[in-house]
C-alpha cells in the first residue's frame, strides 16, 4: 500500500462495489450501507495515515497512472498532501459517522452514498496530483459528483442552488483548462516540479509578453480555483448551495472542497507565478474583500446555516489573505536577497536592510505566513466540521435554520454547548484555541512586513533597494481590516451562541420541548463531533508542540521555503503584543454584536408577538448572483450572441431568397388571367397587398379581403365596353373627327 | 485480398439495390424482412472489417475514367479510421433502426438505402485518388437524400431539396479545384506501363500523397499560386459545406432532424465526417500543409471555423426542439474539427481526428438517445423529459456519460480532443487566431453544457411533469437500448484509454508533417 494511486483509486472501487451490493433487497439494505461508508472512510483514513508513516520513515511515494485520460495521471506526495489527504480521509470518516443517524430517514441515500464516495475519491486525486492536468482531471469529477450533493433535496430552492453551483463550477472549469492551456503552451510542462523551474528561467529571463501570459493563465485559474474556495468575485453559488445541501455534505463542502480550490490557488501562486508581487496584491486584495464581506452577510444573516456558510467565506479569506502575503514576501525577499549581492549597496547605510540578520528576519516573517495559512486551512477545516455537524443536529429536531425557530434549543444541552463553544470561539480567535494560532501568525506577518516596508519607504530615495508591489499605507489598511475582519467573526458566532444557549424561544411549548429532549444525538453523532472538537483546545494551547510541527511538515516545498527548513522558531504566542491584536477583534466584534444584531436586527422582540425576532438586514436587491451572473450569462450573452448567430445563420438563405425574388425569378406560368387584363390585375394585387400591409401593422385586427382585384376586373370590363360601344358611335366618329380639325388648326397656327 | 475492397463497397450497394426493388410480397412479414436485413448488415460489416484489419497499402484499380485518370482505391490508417468508426456506427444505429422504423412506413426503401449508403461511405474512405472520392462523395450525396425524404411530409421533401442544392453547390466549387489541381498534379511512372497496358510512361492519376502531389516548381513556374490559392479555399469551403462550416451549413440543421432517428444519427455522427475525410485529403494529401502555412487561406479557414463553432453553439442553446438542437450542436462540433485541421500541425491534427472519432460516437449515442425518447414518449421538445430519469435510469445515464463527454469533462473522451486541438491551436503562430480558438473551443464548451446539461438535471431531479408525461415509461426495448449503451461505453473508454487511437494518428500525423 505504499502507493498514492490506491488510496485515489480505493473510493472508485468501493463505489462499484456498493453500486452492485445497493441492488440487493434486503431489510437492513440502509444500515448495511452506512456501515460500508464508515467503512470506507476509516479504511481511507488508514491508509492516508499509513502513507504519512510510509513518508517519515522515508519512503518516497508516488506513482504514475500513464496514458489515461491522454496525458497519463501521476501521483507525488508532500507534507503539505499528506496532511490534507488524511484530513479529507478524516472527515469523510466523521462524516460518514455523523451520517449514520442524519441521514437514517433521508429519500435516495443509496445515490447519495455513491456520489459520496466519487467524490472522495477525486478530492484524494487533487491532494495527491503531481501535475495540473491529473489535478484538473479530479477536480472536474469532484465539481460533477458534488452537484449531486446540492441537488439532493430535489426541492425547488435546492434546484436553483444546484443550478448556479454547476453553472459556476463548469465555467470555473473552462476558465482553469484554457489556463493549463496556456500554461503548457509556454513552460511546457504541467508537472508542479518542472513547472516552477520554468517559471523561475521564464522570470529571470524577462520576457514580458510570456510573464503576461502566465498571469493571464493564473488569473483563469484562479476563476476556476477560487470559485470552488468562495472568493469573491466567483463565490456566488456559496451561500445558497451551503445552505440547501444535507448537513454531512455541507460540512464537505466547507471544510475539504473549499480547501481543494485554496490548494490550486496555492499551487498557482507557487508554481506557475512565483515571487510576482503584484499576484500578491491582487490575491490580498481579493483576499480582504471576501473576508469583509463574507463577515458582513455572516452577521446580517437570520439562518443558522447560511451564516456559517458566509463564514467559510470569510475564513477563505483569510487564508487567500495569508497566501498573498506569501507571495508578497517570497518577491521581498527575493530582492533583498538580489540586491544584498549588489556591491554599491553594500557601502551605504542601508546595507543593514539587505543583510543577512534583515534576510533571516523576512524569512521568519514569511515562515509566519505559510504557517499561519496552513494552520488556517486546517483550523478552519476542523472548527466548520463541528459547526455544520452541529447544524445538522439542530435542523435534525427543529427542521429549519431559521435563527427564531432555532433559538433555545441548546439550553440544558451540555454536550452542544462544549463542543460549539470550543469551534465557534476557536474560528473567532479566542486566546487559548486553535484560531488565534493561525490568526495571529498571519496578523504578525501582515504587521512586520507593513513595518519593513514604512521602513524601507522612509528610505526610498536611495532607488537601489528593490522595488516592491505594495505599499505601506496598503498593508496597513490590510491589517487595520484583518483585525475588523476578525471582529466580524467574533460577532456572527456570539449571535449563533446567544441564540442557542442563551436565549429562549418565543414559543413556550417549543421551548420546554427543546429543553425536555435528552437523546438529541445518538453516540455516533456525538463521537463524531468530538473527534473533531478535540483538537481545538491542543492546538491552542500548546501551540509550539503540536501546531507548529504540523505546519513544519505541512510546508510546500518549493523555492525559497527550503530557506524555512531549519529556521523556524519557537513563537510566543501569548506575548502582550500578540495578544493585543485578538483583544482588538474581540472589542470589534462585541461593538459590532450589539450595534448590528442587538439594535437592528433584533426587532419587535416581545413575549406576546410572534412576529418578533431576527430579522436578515442586507437589502435583498444586492444579489450578485441573481442579478448580475444570471442575469448576464443566462439571459443577455446568450440573447445577444443568439440573435448574431440567427442573422449568420440565414445570410445564404436569406441571399437564396433575394435572388429568388429578383434575378432568379421562377417566371410566372403563361395563364390566362380568369378576368380583367394585366393592369387591373397588377392594380388590384398591389391595392390588396397595401391594404394588408396596412391592417398588419396599423390596425392589427381581422383582415377582411375587400378583393381589389375582382372589383377592377369588373370595371375595367364595364370601361371597355363602354368605349367600345362609344367608339362604335357616330359622335365618337364626330367627335374625332373635331379632334383632327383642332389639331390641323394648331398645326397651321404654329407653322405659319 | 485487393478484391475484397470491391466486395466490402459494392456488397452492401447490390444488396440495398435488391432490397428496394425487390416486391413488397415477398416478406411474408416484418420480421423476414428484418432477419434478411440483419443479415446483410452483418455480412456487409464483415467485409467491411474484413478490409479494415487488412494491412495498410493495398491497393486495386478498377478502370480508367479517361486514359490518365483511374478509378482507384487504397488502403491507409487514415481509411481505416474512417471506415472503422463508419462500420462501428453504421451497425449500431442500423440494430437500433430494426425497432425504431417499425413506426414508419416503407422500412424496406429505408433499408435497401441505408446499406446503398453505407457502401458508398466505403468507397470514400477507400478512395485512392481525388477523382475516385470525389465520384463517392457526388454519389454519397445522392443515396443519403432518400433517409432525409425518408417520411414523405412537405418539409421532409424540402428539407431534401435544400440539402441537394446545398450540396452539390459545393460539390461544384469542389470540381473547379480538382480541375484546376489536374493542371499541377506531380506525373508519377505508370504503374500500368510495365505490363504493357497502355501507351503513357507516366500517368497524372492525383494519387492520394502524404505532403501532396502538388508539382509546386511546375505552380511557381506558371505564376498561378494566388490562383491556385483561391481554388484550394474553394475546394475548403465546398466539401466544408457537407461539414456544415459556415457560411453553408443551414442545410444541416434544415435536413437532419426530418430524417428518421437512426437515419440522423448516421447523417450527423458519419455522413458529414465525409466533408471532413474530403477536407484532410484535399489539404494534407493533395495541396500539402507546407503550400498553406501562413497564407490568407488558413487565416480565413480557422475565421470560418471559429464563428462556425460559436454560430452552432449558441443556436443549440437558444433551440427547443430536441433534434434541431442536435443538429446545431453537430455545426458547432464539426467545426473543431475543421479549426485542427486549420491549424495545420500536429498536434491539431491528432486532436481533429480524435474528434471525428469521438463525436461520430457520442453524436450517434445522443441521436439514438433522442430517438429512444421521442419513440417511448412521442415528445419532440427538449424540456419534456422531466422526471424520466427514474423510468429510464440506463438511458439517461448513457445520455449524460456522453453529454459530458461531448462539454469535454474528464474522464469522458471529448476533453482529450480538446486538449490537442488547443495545444495545436496555441503552437500555430497564427497571432491573435492562436489563442482565439481555444477561447472559443471553451465558450462553446460552456454552451455546450447549457444545452445539453439540463435535460439530464430536468430527467434525474425533477418531478415528472404529470399530466403530460404517462405513469408507464419503461426503458426502451433491448434492441434499443443496447446500441446506445455500447456508444456510451466506448466514448467513456476512449477516453479513459485512448493511447492505441492515438498512437494510430500520430503515425499517420508523422507522415504528413
Amino acid at each position: 500500500m505504499r502507493n498514492t494511486l490506491w488510496i485515489v483509486l480505493f473510493p472508485f472501487v468501493v463505489c462499484a462495489v456498493f453500486c452492485i451490493v445497493s441492488r440487493a433487497k434486503t431489510k437492513d439494505k440502509r444500515k448495511a450501507c452506512a456501515l460500508v461508508m464508515i467503512l470506507a472512510g476509516a479504511v481511507e483514513l488508514a491508509a492516508a495515515l499509513n502513507l504519512i508513516v510510509c513518508d517519515l520513515s522515508g519512503f518516497s511515494l508516488g506513482s504514475t497512472f500513464s496514458d489515461v485520460g491522454g496525458l497519463g495521471l501521476h501521483f507525488m506526495y508532500s507534507g503539505f498532501r499528506g496532511i490534507f489527504g488524511m484530513l479529507t480521509a478524516f472527515a469523510w470518516f466523521v462524516t460518514s459517522l455523523f451520517s449514520y443517524e442524519y441521514m437514517k430517514n433521508d429519500m435516495n441515500v443509496i445515490r447519495y452514498d455513491i456520489f459520496n464516495l466519487l467524490t472522495l475519491g477525486a478530492t484524494m486525486g487533487i491532494f495527491y496530483a503531481a501535475d495540473l492536468f491529473t489535478l484538473f482531471f479530479f477536480f472536474e469529477i469532484m465539481s460533477f459528483t458534488s452537484f449531486v450533493w446540492v441537488a439532493h433535496r430535489q426541492t425547488r430552492e435546492a434546484l436553483y442552488a444546484a443550478g448556479t453551483y454547476l453553472g459556476i463550477a463548469i465555467a470555473g472549469g473552462m476558465a482553469i483548462l484554457m489556463g493549463l492551456f496556456i500554461v503548457y503552451g509556454r513552460l511546457g510542462t504541467l508537472s508542479f516540479d518542472r513547472m516552477y523551474e520554468n517559471a523561475m528561467v521564464m522570470i529571470s529571463s524577462g520576457s514580458k509578453a510570456d510573464i503576461r501570459w502566465l498571469f493571464v493563465a493564473a488569473g483563469c485559474m484562479f476563476v476556476g480555483f477560487g470559485a470552488k474556495a468562495g472568493a469573491f468575485p466567483v463565490h456566488v453559488w456559496l451561500p445558497e448551495s451551503y445552505t440547501e445541501a444535507p448537513a454531512p455534505a455541507t460540512a464537505l463542502l466547507s471544510a475539504i472542497l473549499s480547501k481543494t480550490g485554496v490548494f490550486g490557488i496555492l499551487l498557482v501562486t507557487l508554481d506557475v507565478l512565483p515571487m510576482q508581487g503584484s499576484w500578491g496584491v491582487f490575491l490580498l486584495i481579493v483576499g480582504i474583500i471576501t473576508m469583509v464581506l463574507g463577515g458582513i452577510r455572516g452577521v446580517m444573516s437570520s439562518n443558522f446555516k447560511t451564516t456559517l456558510a458566509y463564514s467559510s467565506m470569510s475564513q477563505i479569506g483569510f487564508v487567500l489573505t495569508g497566501v498573498g502575503m506569501q507571495s508578497l514576501l517570497t518577491e521581498y525577499l527575493m530582492g533583498i536577497i538580489g540586491a544584498g549581492q549588489a556591491e554599491e549597496l553594500l557601502v551605504t547605510a542601508d546595507a543593514r536592510y539587505v543583510d543577512s540578520e534583515a534576510i533571516a528576519e523576512i524569512t521568519r516573517v514569511f515562515g509566519m505566513a505559510v504557517n499561519g495559512t496552513c494552520l488556517h486551512m486546517l483550523n478552519h477545516l476542523l472548527v466548520k466540521l463541528v459547526l455544520f455537524m452541529v447544524a445538522g443536529v439542530i435542523f435534525k429536531h427543529v427542521g429549519s435554520y431559521e435563527l427564531n425557530q432555532v433559538r433555545g434549543f441548546g439550553r440544558k444541552k451540555p454536550f452542544l454547548l462544549v463542543v460549539f463553544l470550543l469551534a465557534a470561539a476557536g474560528v473567532g480567535g479566542i486566546p487559548l484555541l486553535n484560531g488565534y494560532v493561525s490568526k495571529t501568525l498571519l496578523h504578525e506577518s501582515i504587521a512586520e512586513y507593513g513595518k519593513w516596508l514604512e521602513l524601507m519607504e522612509y528610505l526610498s530615495a536611495q532607488s537601489l533597494l528593490p522595488a516592491v508591489s505594495a505599499s505601506a499605507a496598503m498593508i496597513k489598511l490590510v491589517e487595520t481590516l484583518f483585525l475588523f475582519s476578525g471582529g466580524l467573526t467574533v460577532a456572527y458566532m456570539t449571535k449563533l451562541f446567544v441564540v442557542l444557549f442563551v436565549e429562549k424561544n418565543s414559543d413556550k411549548k417549543t421551548q420546554e420541548r427543546y429543553q425536555t429532549k435528552k437523546d438529541y444525538a445518538s453516540m455516533l453523532t456525538k463521537t463524531a463531533i468530538a473527534l473533531c472538537a478535540l483538537p481545538i483546545p491542543f492546538i491552542g494551547t500548546l501551540p509550539n508542540h503540536v501546531a507548529k510541527p504540523v505546519a513544519e511538515y505541512g510546508l510546500m516545498r518549493f523555492g525559497l521555503s527550503d530557506l524555512l527548513q531549519h529556521q523556524q522558531e519557537n513563537i510566543h504566542y501569548y506575548s502582550l503584543e500578540n495578544l493585543s491584536g485578538a483583544l482588538i477583534s474581540i472589542t470589534v466584534g462585541v461593538v459590532v454584536y450589539f450595534v448590528v444584531v442587538r439594535l437592528m436586527m433584533l426587532r419587535g422582540i416581545s413575549p406576546h408577538k410572534k412576529t418578533g425576532g431576527y430579522h436578515d438586514i442586507f437589502p435583498r436587491w444586492i444579489n450578485l448572483e441573481r442579478y448580475v451572473y444570471r442575469a448576464v450569462l443566462y439571459t443577455a450573452v446568450p440573447f445577444v450572441l443568439g440573435i448574431i448567430s440567427r442573422i449568420l445563420d440565414s445570410v445564404v438563405d436569406i441571399v437564396v431568397i433575394l435572388l429568388r425574388r429578383t434575378v432568379y425569378r421562377d417566371r410566372a406560368l403563361p395563364y390566362e388571367l380568369p378576368e380583367g387584363n394585366r393592369v387591373t390585375h397588377r392594380i388590384g394585387y398591389t391595392m390588396e397587398r397595401v391594404r394588408l400591409l396596412y391592417y398588419a401593422v396599423m390596425r392589427k385586427e381581422g383582415y377582411k379581403p375587400k378583393h381589389y382585384e375582382h372589383k377592377l376586373a369588373l370595371r375595367g370590363t364595364d370601361f371597355f365596353e363602354n368605349f367600345r360601344i362609344i367608339e362604335r358611335s357616330l359622335s365618337f366618329g364626330l367627335f374625332m373627327f373635331c379632334v383632327g380639325l383642332g389639331l390641323t388648326m394648331i398645326y397651321l397656327l404654329v407653322v405659319n | 485480398m485487393n478484391d475484397m475492397i470491391l466486395v466490402s463497397i459494392i456488397l452492401p450497394i447490390i444488396i440495398g439495390g435488391i432490397l428496394i426493388f425487390l416486391p413488397d410480397k415477398i416478406f411474408a412479414d416484418r420480421s423476414s424482412l428484418l432477419k434478411m436485413t440483419g443479415v446483410s448488415f452483418a455480412v456487409s460489416a464483415l467485409a467491411a472489417v474484413y478490409v479494415i484489419s487488412g494491412a495498410a497499402g493495398n491497393t486495386l484499380t478498377l478502370f480508367r475514367l479517361v486514359s490518365e485518370v483511374p478509378v482507384y482505391f487504397a488502403i491507409d490508417n487514415l481509411g481505416r479510421i474512417f471506415a472503422g468508426t463508419v462500420v462501428f456506427v453504421f451497425l449500431l444505429a442500423g440494430f437500433f433502426s430494426f425497432v425504431y422504423m417499425s413506426h414508419e412506413k416503407n422500412e424496406k426503401r429505408y433499408y435497401g438505402f441505408y446499406l446503398i449508403t453505407f457502401g458508398v461511405l466505403m468507397g470514400l474512405c477507400f478512395s485512392g485518388n481525388l477523382v475516385t472520392m470525389y465520384l463517392f462523395y457526388e454519389f454519397m450525396t445522392l443515396v443519403s437524400m432518400p433517409l432525409v425524404i425518408h417520411s414523405g411530409t412537405k418539409e421532409a421533401v424540402m428539407a431534401a431539396l435544400k440539402y441537394l442544392f446545398y450540396s452539390f453547390a459545393g460539390a461544384y466549387m469542389a470540381l473547379f479545384g480538382i480541375y484546376f489541381l489536374y493542371q499541377y498534379a506531380a506525373a508519377f511512372e505508370n504503374p500500368g506501363a510495365a505490363l504493357g497496358g497502355t501507351y503513357y510512361e507516366t500517368v497524372r492519376m492525383m494519387e492520394f500523397v502524404p505532403g501532396g502531389f502538388l508539382d509546386r516548381a511546375a505552380l511557381i513556374q506558371s505564376g498561378n499560386v494566388g490562383f491556385c490559392l483561391v481554388a484550394v479555399f474553394l475546394m475548403i469551403v465546398g466539401f466544408g459545406v457537407k461539414a456544415g462550416c459556415f457560411p453553408f451549413h443551414a442545410w444541416l440543421p434544415t435536413a437532419h432532424p426530418v430524417a428518421p432517428a437512426p437515419a440522423s444519427a448516421f447523417l450527423s455522427g458519419i455522413i458529414v465526417k465525409g466533408g471532413v475525410l474530403a477536407i484532410i485529403r484535399t489539404v494534407y494529401y493533395c495541396v500539402g500543409a507546407d503550400f498553406l502555412r501562413g497564407t490568407w487561406v488558413q487565416t480565413a479557414w480557422a475565421i470560418l471555423a471559429i464563428v462556425t463553432l460559436l454560430m452552432g453553439s449558441s443556436l443549440a442553446f437558444k433551440e427547443k426542439i430536441m433534434k434541431k438542437r442536435l443538429a446545431y450542436s453537430t455545426v458547432s462540433n464539426l467545426s473543431y474539427i475543421l479549426l485542427g485541421l486549420s491549424m495545420l500541425n500536429a498536434a491539431a491534427f491528432t486532436g481533429s481526428l480524435l474528434h471525428v472519432v469521438f463525436h461520430a460516437i457520442i453524436k450517434s449515442a445522443l441521436f439514438l438517445s433522442a430517438g429512444a425518447l421521442i419513440f417511448t414518449t412521442g415528445r419532440t421538445k427538449a424540456n419534456d423529459f422531466m422526471g424520466l430519469g427514474k423510468k429510464m435510469p440506463v438511458l439517461f445515464w448513457c445520455y449524460t456519460i456522453v453529454s459530458l463527454g461531448l462539454i469535454g469533462i474528464p474522464p469522458t473522451s471529448g476533453i482529450i480532443s480538446k486538449w490537442y486541438l488547443a495545444v495545436g491551436c496555441l503552437e500555430s503562430g497564427l497571432g491573435a487566431l492562436s489563442w482565439a480558438g481555444p477561447a472559443a473551443l471553451l465558450i462553446s464548451a460552456l454552451l455546450t453544457a447549457g444545452y445539453l446539461l439540463p435535460i439530464s438535471v430536468r430527467g434525474f431531479l425533477m418531478e415528472p411533469d404529470y399530466d403530460a408525461v404517462r405513469n408507464d415509461y419503461r426503458e426502451p426495448q433491448l434492441l434499443m437500448l443496447v446500441p446506445i449503451v455500447i456508444l456510451a461505453a466506448a466514448a467513456f473508454l476512449l477516453g479513459f484509454y485512448p493511447t492505441p487511437l492515438i498512437r494510430l494518428i500520430d503515425s499517420i500525423a508523422g507522415g504528413l508533417f
